[in-house]
């Protein structure tokens, strides 16, 4: 008896931490942690003349209380459940970026575009490929037009090899 | 205030200034028009192109994409009930009835006409107090500061929509993210790792960009498309019909005073003002009785309230330099990119640049009220581009611009954080605006704190002390304990159902 009680206050806790404010409230924590490592390496001064970490610790502080707060809400509402939605499209746009990052040095500006063009397009189902091929022509002439003719933006547009 | 609008309008009436006014007034019609895209969104994308031009420029295309964007807003509204920014939402109400009815012209061309006079009365008012206001602002000390701005964060995190703990949260988490860096006063690292590109602090464009930008397109796919505008808006069908003019002045005038006065204060915007006028109407207008069910009222007053407060919400920010929203800390954010710090100084040392914007400003709804209604066929042909088109796109300007700044990749890194942080905070229903409210308040915080402290050596009561920095605090502690309050009694309904249920 007394077992499958502690199995259910075990569990009652853990739905508290997984709901969307206990979450939110273990976030506000963990963030209030990390300002408070970094205040360690920081002088804190005296009021008078405040040193560099006085500031950042009093913010750790209101953090640490903010995040208590919604711990208790989590705790009294543990059913407000996290939902994620989908994660491809959120994948697939933020991957895109990546692709942008690590191609344009190295591949050059319209082969970055057309990745991000690519990428972030396939996140909402049932593609056709001709109208893919054609969205990506029309962007990187607008990018082109906007960019590089109309803000002058020094950015290598062709991979590096075909530079000559 | 005749010389100054005078040196204003010779400033806006050059050519380059009139120039960017008519693209940013024409780029917020856009994406006011279009359903998904928000003037915030809108402001971040375009903060890169900026720093190609002058600051007055600059600004007058920035400001122009705000109020552009509240007169763009109600044209979905209208035609598909769809509202294309958050203000205008409430012109679903009555103007989609009015479209039903055939009368989509005329809804059409009663809310540009109360856009016109509503943004005109907050401009006149902006004129008239702005000078006394900054007058007033010079006495103040750093003490008064710290209280204005604790008191713009306070109220936008509290009384915008939302748990008002969560706010809060936010606001601190972006004063922290406004300390990377550098710290000026000691030449102390801040949270930067050893990292040398985050010594000037996080960007304001990647950290807008990623949190409005990207955020808004991953709440938007896969939403499916929505439907298209299928009636012709002919001139000959925008004349309002003269009972329709005449039921609509006396709500242009009262929401113009409603837009006015919830524009000026911090932390409560043009949706407030418009959704308060639409409340209004609904008591004491001639059709109360019709209201939702097409009556002009409910579209001529918060039309006129959206537009005033659009225009009144650059008073604290211009004259204190304390925005009151996420649209004007990046605006202030923007200007101080420029090298141009905004607050009463302002006033007095750049006159043409502060009467310049206030005489744009007018251009730019004239230039709205002229220019758009002709077009208003183009725009509504703009509401066929399907938004799988057009996301891709954005997302191209979102990277391309936060890289083309510092041809940085680690900013385009930067935005990424930002785009996963907004996609976590989403889902636990955090909102961003005031993160990004504290991220560019944050360090002018930190300074006038200090400053104060280091003037009472070390007395806290300093902030008590001074009779203007004790009555803001006041308003603090009010605002506070409303919200305190309200979030109790809030949290009292529910409880003794659930002890039901859970029984």
């Amino acid at each position: 008896m007394r077992h499958t009680q502690q199995e259910g206050r075990q569990r009652r806790v853990l739905r508290a931490l997984s709901s969307v404010s206990g979450l939110g409230g273990l976030m506000l924590l963990l963030t209030a942690a990390v300002v408070l490592i970094q205040v360690r390496t920081l002088s804190l001064g005296s009021a008078a003349a405040m040193g560099p970490g006085y500031f950042p610790a009093v913010l750790a502080g209101l953090l640490f209380f903010f995040g208590a707060v919604l711990l208790v809400e989590g705790w009294r509402h543990p059913d407000q459940r996290v939902s994620l939605g989908a994660l491809m499209p959120v994948v697939l746009v933020l991957g895109s970026i990546v692709a942008f990052a690590l191609a344009l040095k190295v591949l050059g500006g319209a082969i970055a575009v057309l990745l991000v063009v690519l990428l972030s397009a396939l996140a909402e189902p049932h593609r056709k490929l001709g109208e893919l091929v054609l969205l990506g022509v029309i962007v990187l002439a607008l990018v082109w037009l906007i960019f590089v003719v109309g803000l002058d933006l020094q950015i290598t547009m062709l991979p590096k090899g075909l530079l000559s | 205030m005749i010389d100054n609008l005078l040196l204003g309008f010779q400033v806006a009436l050059s050519a380059e200034t009139l120039l960017y006014c008519f693209i940013g007034v024409s780029i917020g019609m856009f994406i006011g028009v279009l359903p998904g895209v928000g003037p915030l969104a809108a402001i971040s994308m375009l903060l890169p192109m900026t720093y190609y031009v002058s600051p007055t420029s600059a600004l007058v295309m920035l400001a122009g994409i705000y109020y552009g964007a509240q007169y763009g807003g109600s044209v979905a509204s209208i035609l598909l009930r769809l509202p294309g920014t958050a203000s205008s939402a409430v012109i679903c109400l009555d103007g989609y009835e009015m479209t039903k009815k055939g009368r989509a012209g005329s809804a059409l061309m009663l809310s540009a006409l109360a856009s016109f006079i509503g943004g005109s009365i907050g401009i006149l008012l902006m004129a008239a107090f702005s000078p006394g206001l900054s007058e007033l602002a010079l006495k103040f000390g750093s003490q008064e500061y710290f209280m204005l701005m604790a008191l713009g964060l306070v109220a936008a995190s509290t009384l915008s929509e939302g748990s008002a703990i969560r706010g809060l949260a936010m606001v601190v988490v972006g004063v922290v993210l406004g300390l990377v860096g550098i710290d000026l006063t000691s030449g102390a690292m801040r949270f930067t790792y050893g990292n040398f590109e985050l010594m000037d602090g996080v960007s304001l464009v990647a950290s807008a960009m990623g949190l409005f930008g990207l955020a808004e397109i991953l709440a938007n796919i896969g939403q499916g498309e929505r439907a298209v505008p299928s009636s012709k808006i002919t001139l000959r069908s925008m004349m309002p019909t003269r009972t329709e003019l005449r039921d609509s002045f006396p709500a242009i005038w009262r929401g113009s005073a409603i837009g006015s006065f919830f524009g000026a204060l911090p932390g409560t915007g043009s949706t407030i003002a418009s959704f308060f006028s639409y409340a209004t109407e609904n008591r004491i207008s001639r059709n109360r009785d019709r209201m939702g069910q097409g009556a002009v009222e409910g579209v001529a007053g918060p039309e006129a309230a959206n537009n005033s407060a659009a225009q009144t919400a650059f008073i604290p920010t211009l004259t204190l330099g304390v925005p009151g929203d996420a649209v004007m800390a990046l605006l202030l954010g923007a200007m101080m990119v420029h090298g141009v710090t905004p607050g009463p100084q302002m006033l007095t040392e750049s006159p043409d640049m502060f009467w310049g914007l206030v005489a744009s400003f007018w251009l730019g709804n004239l230039i709205l009220l002229v220019f758009n209604i002709p077009m208003i066929g183009l725009w509504v042909a703009m509401l066929r581009i399907p938004y799988r088109l057009l996301y891709p796109a954005i997302v191209v300007l979102i990277v391309i611009g936060t890289y083309s700044i510092r041809y940085s990749i680690f900013d385009v890194y930067q935005l990424l954080a930002f785009g996963v942080l907004g996609f976590l905070l989403r889902i636990l229903r955090f909102p961003t605006a005031p993160l990004v409210l504290g991220l560019v308040l944050g360090p002018l915080m930190e300074e006038n704190f200090r400053r104060s402290m280091m003037l009472s050596d070390g007395q806290f009561s300093t902030f008590l002390t001074r009779p203007i920095s004790c009555g803001l605090l006041i308003i603090i502690v009010l605002i506070l304990a409303a919200q305190a309050v309200l979030a109790f009694t809030a949290r009292r309904r529910p409880a003794p159902e659930k002890e039901i249920s859970t029984s």
